[in-house]
C-alpha cells in the first residue's frame, strides 16, 4: 500500500533521513516510533509529498507520489495532526466536510457522510454546529480524526495524534482508533514517541534513530529477549518480560481442567490479565472458560512462568 | 464590546459636534463671528470625498501588498516593501503635500497623494502579521488536506486574518480624517480651511471649530465601522466574544 525504496531526505546540511527501506500492507497499523529528531515525522509527511525525498522513491497504492499532482494525492489520503488544526471559524460539520467539499460531493452525501463520522467518533448529533473553541481538546481530537476519514481514504496518517490531550482521554482515543482501524480496514500510518502506545497499538512496528530505521517487525518481535538493546531499552528494558504478557493469550499455554481451579477466566486473556487475577485471587491456578462460560481448561502460575513465549 | 465601543466612540462624535456648532463655540470663545454651520457642513463632505479618495486606494494596495508578501513567491520583497512602508510614515503629509503641490498644483490632489503614502504603513503592516500569525495549525492541515494554495488563501487565511486586518483599516481610516485637514494649506477644501483662515485672521472660534468638525468626523466614521463589523460578524455566526489570535482555540481536557 505504502512503500519507501532507499529513500533519504535531507533538509540543507543535516541528513533528516538516511537510506530507509520499508513496505506497509494494505490494513497495517505501522507505528513509527523513535525520539524527537529521528525523522519519524518527515517519512510520514514523505507519503502524501508534504516533504520530498532528496534521494529514492515513495510509492502509494504502487504509484510513485512525484507522478502524482500533491492536491489531488492529499485529498485521497487522511491526515490527523497533533494541534488538530480545526478551521476556527467553521462549525464541526463544515470542518469535517472539507474534503468531500473539496472532491465536489453532492450536498445530501456530505451531510448524511457527516453523521455517519460524527457516529464513528462517538459525538452526537448536537456537535455538528458547534465551533472548535467550544470543544474540549479530547473532542478536538475526534472532529479531527472524523475529518481526516470523512472522504473515506484507504489510507490515514496520523503525526501524534494524541500527544496534546491528558493521559486518560489519551487512553479512550487510543481505543477508539484501535476499534476504528478494525472496523474500517484502513492502512494508518501513526507517529508517536510513546513505545507503549506503539505497542499498544501496533501491528507493525518501525523503530527510528537518528534518520535510520534500527528495527521494524510486529510488537512481539521487537520484544523479543535478543533483541537490539537500544530497542530494548526503548520498549522497557528488564520490564519487557513483563510487557510481553500482555500479547499472548491464556490459550497458547493451557492445560486440561482441574479439579479446585478458583473462578474462570476467558481463553482470549491475556497472560498480563491471568497474572494480575492470580494475584488478585492468591491463586496459582485459574479455571479457563470458553464463550459459553463452560470450563475448557486452566491455566497455572507454573505454566505462565515456563512456557510464557 | 466592539457594540459598546462604537457607542462610546459615537457620544464622543456628538460631543465634538457639538463644540463644532457655531453657537456653541461662539459663546465658548467669546466671539460673535464664529464660522456658519452650512459652510462648515460642506467641508465636511470634501473632506470625507478626499478621504475616501486616498483611503479606497490605500486599502487596495496595502491589502494586496500585505498578502503577495506573505506568498513563498512574493516573500523576497518583503524587507523592501517594509523599507518604503516605514520610509512613506515618516515622511510628514505636509511635506508631501508641500512637494507635490507643484507638479499636481493647487486643490485636492496633493492632499489625496499624502493620505494614500502615509496611511499604507497600517494596512499593509496589518495585513502581513495578520496572516504571518493566522492559526497555522489550521494552515498546516489545510495544506495536509489537499488545499490548494488559492484555495488556503481564501477560505483558511483571509477569514482568519479579516478581524486584524479590518482593524488595520480603520486606523488608516481614522489616520485620514484627522490627517487630511493639513490638506487646507495648499487649498483643498477640507475641515483645515477654518483653521488655516482662523489663524491667518486669528479667531479662535474658527480654529476650534475646524479642530472639533474634524475630530467629530473622525468619530463618527470609526463608530460606524466598528458598528458594520459587528454586524458582519453575527452575520458570519462566529462565537461572540473576539479572541486574540495567539490563544490556543481549545480549551484542556
Amino acid at each position: 500500500m505504502i512503500g519507501f525504496d532507499r529513500v533519504s531526505v535531507s533538509f540543507g546540511a543535516t541528513e533528516a533521513l538516511e537510506d530507509v527501506t520499508l513496505s506497509v500492507a494494505p490494513g497495517a497499523l505501522c507505528v513509527l516510533v523513535g525520539p524527537s529528531g529521528s525523522g519519524k515525522s518527515t517519512l510520514l509527511r514523505l507519503v502524501n509529498r508534504l516533504v520530498e525525498p532528496t534521494a529514492g522513491r515513495v510509492s502509494v497504492r504502487g504509484t510513485d507520489v512525484t507522478a502524482l499532482e500533491p492536491a489531488q494525492l492529499r485529498r485521497s489520503i487522511g491526515y490527523v495532526i497533533q494541534s488538530v488544526g480545526l478551521f476556527p471559524h467553521r462549525s464541526v460539520a463544515e470542518n469535517i466536510a472539507t474534503v468531500p467539499r473539496l472532491l465536489g460531493w453532492e450536498r445530501r452525501r456530505i451531510d448524511a457522510r457527516v453523521t455517519s463520522m460524527l457516529d464513528l467518533v462517538r459525538l452526537g448529533e448536537e456537535y455538528r454546529e458547534r465551533y472548535p473553541a467550544e470543544l474540549s481538546g479530547g473532542q478536538a481530537q475526534r472532529v479531527g480524526l472524523a475529518r481526516a476519514l470523512a472522504a473515506d481514504p484507504d489510507i490515514l496518517l496520523m503525526d501524534e495524534p494524541f500527544g496534546a490531550v491528558d493521559p486518560i482521554t489519551r487512553g479512550s482515543l487510543r481505543e477508539e482508533l484501535r476499534r476504528i482501524h478494525q472496523k474500517t480496514g484502513k492502512t494508518v500510518l501513526l507517529v508517536t514517541h510513546d513505545p507503549i502506545e506503539a505497542l499498544e497499538l501496533a501491528t507493525q512496528i518501525v523503530v527510528l534513530r537518528d534518520g535510520r530505521m534500527v528495527a521494524a517487525g510486529t510488537p512481539m518481535e521487537l520484544m523479543a529477549p535478543a533483541g537490539d538493546p537500544f530497542v530494548r531499552d526503548l520498549f522497557g528494558g528488564e520490564l519487557l518480560a513483563l510487557r510481553r504478557l500482555r500479547f499472548t493469550p491464556v490459550a497458547a499455554i493451557m492445560e486440561p481442567p482441574l479439579a479446585g481451579a478458583a473462578p474462570g477466566i476467558p481463553a482470549a486473556t491475556s497472560l498480563w490479565d491471568a497474572l494480575i487475577r492470580m494475584i488478585d485471587q492468591r491463586a496459582i491456578r485459574l479455571a479457563v472458560n470458553d464463550e459459553a462460560g463452560g470450563v475448557v481448561g486452566s491455566v497455572s502460575l507454573r505454566a505462565l512462568v515456563e512456557r510464557h513465549p | 464590546m466592539r457594540r459598546r465601543t462604537a457607542l462610546v466612540v459615537l457620544a464622543l462624535a456628538a460631543a465634538a459636534a457639538l463644540v463644532a456648532a457655531p453657537p456653541v463655540a461662539g459663546w465658548l470663545l467669546g466671539r460673535a463671528d464664529p464660522y456658519p454651520a452650512e459652510r462648515l457642513a460642506a467641508l465636511a463632505l470634501n473632506h470625507a470625498a478626499i478621504v475616501g479618495l486616498a483611503v479606497v486606494p490605500t486599502a487596495l494596495i496595502g491589502v494586496l501588498f500585505g498578502i503577495l508578501i506573505t506568498r513563498p513567491a512574493g516573500r523576497p520583497l518583503r524587507p523592501l516593501a517594509d523599507a518604503v512602508v516605514a520610509a512613506s510614515q515618516a515622511v510628514p503629509p505636509v511635506v508631501v503635500v508641500a512637494l507635490a503641490f507643484p507638479a499636481l498644483g493647487f486643490g485636492a490632489a496633493p492632499t489625496v497623494l499624502a493620505l494614500t503614502i502615509y496611511c499604507l504603513m497600517p494596512v499593509l503592516r496589518g495585513t502581513a502579521a495578520a496572516l504571518d500569525t493566522t492559526a497555522l495549525d489550521a494552515v498546516a492541515a489545510a495544506r495536509a488536506m489537499g488545499l490548494t494554495p488559492g484555495q488556503i488563501l481564501r477560505e483558511v487565511e483571509i477569514p482568519l486574518a479579516w478581524p486584524v486586518v479590518a482593524e488595520s483599516l480603520r486606523v488608516a481610516l481614522v489616520l485620514a480624517i484627522a490627517t487630511a485637514a493639513v490638506g487646507a494649506l495648499a487649498g483643498a477644501a477640507t475641515l483645515g480651511t477654518p483653521i488655516v483662515i482662523g489663524l491667518q485672521n486669528q479667531n479662535e472660534a474658527y480654529i476650534l471649530q475646524g479642530a472639533a468638525a474634524t475630530a467629530a468626523l473622525a468619530f463618527l466614521t470609526d463608530g460606524v465601522f466598528l458598528l458594520a463589523l459587528a454586524g458582519a460578524r453575527r452575520r458570519a455566526r462566529l462565537p461572540g466574544r473576539a479572541r486574540p489570535l495567539a490563544e490556543s482555540p481549545y480549551r484542556p481536557g
